[in-house]
């Protein structure tokens, strides 16, 4: 049964981000995820891929003019509510994502691509705390 | 397997220590090591990696308000690129140090000793006598206490293994060359600032960091000190 500590990745979702994936650019993929809040859980609907602006294998940053962009762009029902980042390996939260995340509140998504299949990991900063929320993949 | 006693471990620890101490080897190189060279380079690591980590204070508080604020005066992200490429000279002067002090160690023999036994000596950290010492000495550089706690449960995490976390060779001198090869991610990191002003939104893999490989040089040059009873780091005393 899903709770408040869930997000729910609709398909397309998790087929975009999975076809940004493909080609040869070793680079963080990173950008912005869009959707809502329903009783608590979240529903992520789409994704804006945004510009990695550090074009770096293990680490990201999106300029504050993308993010501006994103805000003022997005349209209603759909609304903000985290970002999106790959690994080359786990999906494990490390030192460099503790201390950005913190800065924000929406989701930190993170895909790990390291794995046979990929890996899904959420985050979130709450009350003080960094807590993982539990990922499901509409359709599975 | 019922965890030790807190008094065994502390006993224990005291074991470790001995034992790694009484090794001729050991004794070999505290004899041969050039104390004045170890001090002065000890000394500046420190003074380096301060300048450093009170960049990425600065940074994150910066990083708190632009998220909010969504732009910066321009003049504060002038300054921004300014302090930026200063804390890269300093990040570059902490790895000159800490390099030099690799080559204190091995001109005395005692890299093998140190890379050899650093899981022993580094065994239950947090138990260890000198632990306070060590962690007023890390927060004076200006490490968070959550970051410490943080760094703390991954060494444990990693068996004490200090030179081997991420991608470590196990040598002290494998934990330099890692935070040499930070100095590029860097100097990239400076380049996309200038071009795009300070990141909104940043993070990155778990790879070796500057914030992670700099503590643990400097945790490594702590206890080395303690190790040869020259407590420069721990209490200010040149002896």
């Amino acid at each position: 049964m899903r709770n408040s500590n869930t997000v729910v990745l609709s398909n397309r979702v998790k087929r975009s981000i999975q076809r940004e994936l493909v080609g040869t650019d070793e680079s963080e993929k990173c950008g912005f995820l869009l959707g809502w809040r329903v009783n608590q859980e979240i529903h992520v609907q789409n994704i804006r891929p945004a510009e990695n602006v550090y074009r770096d294998k293990y680490s990201f940053a999106i300029s504050s003019r993308e993010y501006a962009n994103v805000l003022q762009n997005t349209e209603c029902p759909e609304e903000l509510v985290g970002i999106y980042h790959t690994h080359h390996g786990t999906a494990r939260i490390g030192y460099h994502d503790r201390s950005n995340l913190v800065v924000h509140s929406f989701l930190w998504l993170i895909v790990g691509v390291g794995c046979p299949t990929l890996e899904w990991r959420c985050f979130k900063h709450d009350c003080g705390r960094i807590q993982e929320l539990r990922v499901s993949l509409e359709g599975s | 397997m019922p965890a030790p006693q807190q008094q065994t471990i502390a006993q224990q620890i005291q074991t470790n220590w001995q034992k790694v101490q009484n090794l001729p080897e050991s004794k070999a190189a505290v004899d041969k090591l050039d104390k004045g060279q170890f001090n002065d380079n000890v000394l500046k690591c420190r003074e380096h990696l301060t300048t450093f980590y009170n960049f990425l204070n600065y940074k994150k508080s910066l990083q708190n308000i632009k998220a909010q604020q969504l732009t910066l005066d321009p003049t504060t992200e002038t300054t921004f690129v300014t302090r930026f490429q200063g804390a890269i000279d300093a990040y570059q002067s902490f790895v000159q140090s800490a390099t030099n002090v690799s080559q204190v160690f091995v001109k005395s023999g005692f890299d093998k000793v140190f890379n050899a036994n650093a899981k022993q000596l580094l065994w239950h950290l947090h138990h260890n006598p000198h632990y306070p010492q060590l962690t007023n000495l890390v927060m004076n550089i200006g490490v968070s206490e959550s970051d410490i706690s943080y760094y703390s449960a991954s060494l444990k995490a990693n068996n004490w293994d200090l030179f081997g976390i991420h991608g470590g060779d196990g040598t002290f001198s494998g934990l330099v060359d890692l935070a040499s090869k930070q100095t590029t991610t860097l100097q990239n990191m400076l380049a996309a600032t200038k071009a795009n002003g300070l990141a909104a939104i940043e993070g990155s893999n778990n790879v070796p960091t500057w914030g992670w490989v700099g503590v643990g040089i400097v945790v490594a040059g702590g206890v080395a000190c303690v190790y040869f009873g020259v407590c420069v780091l721990i209490v200010g005393v040149v002896g």
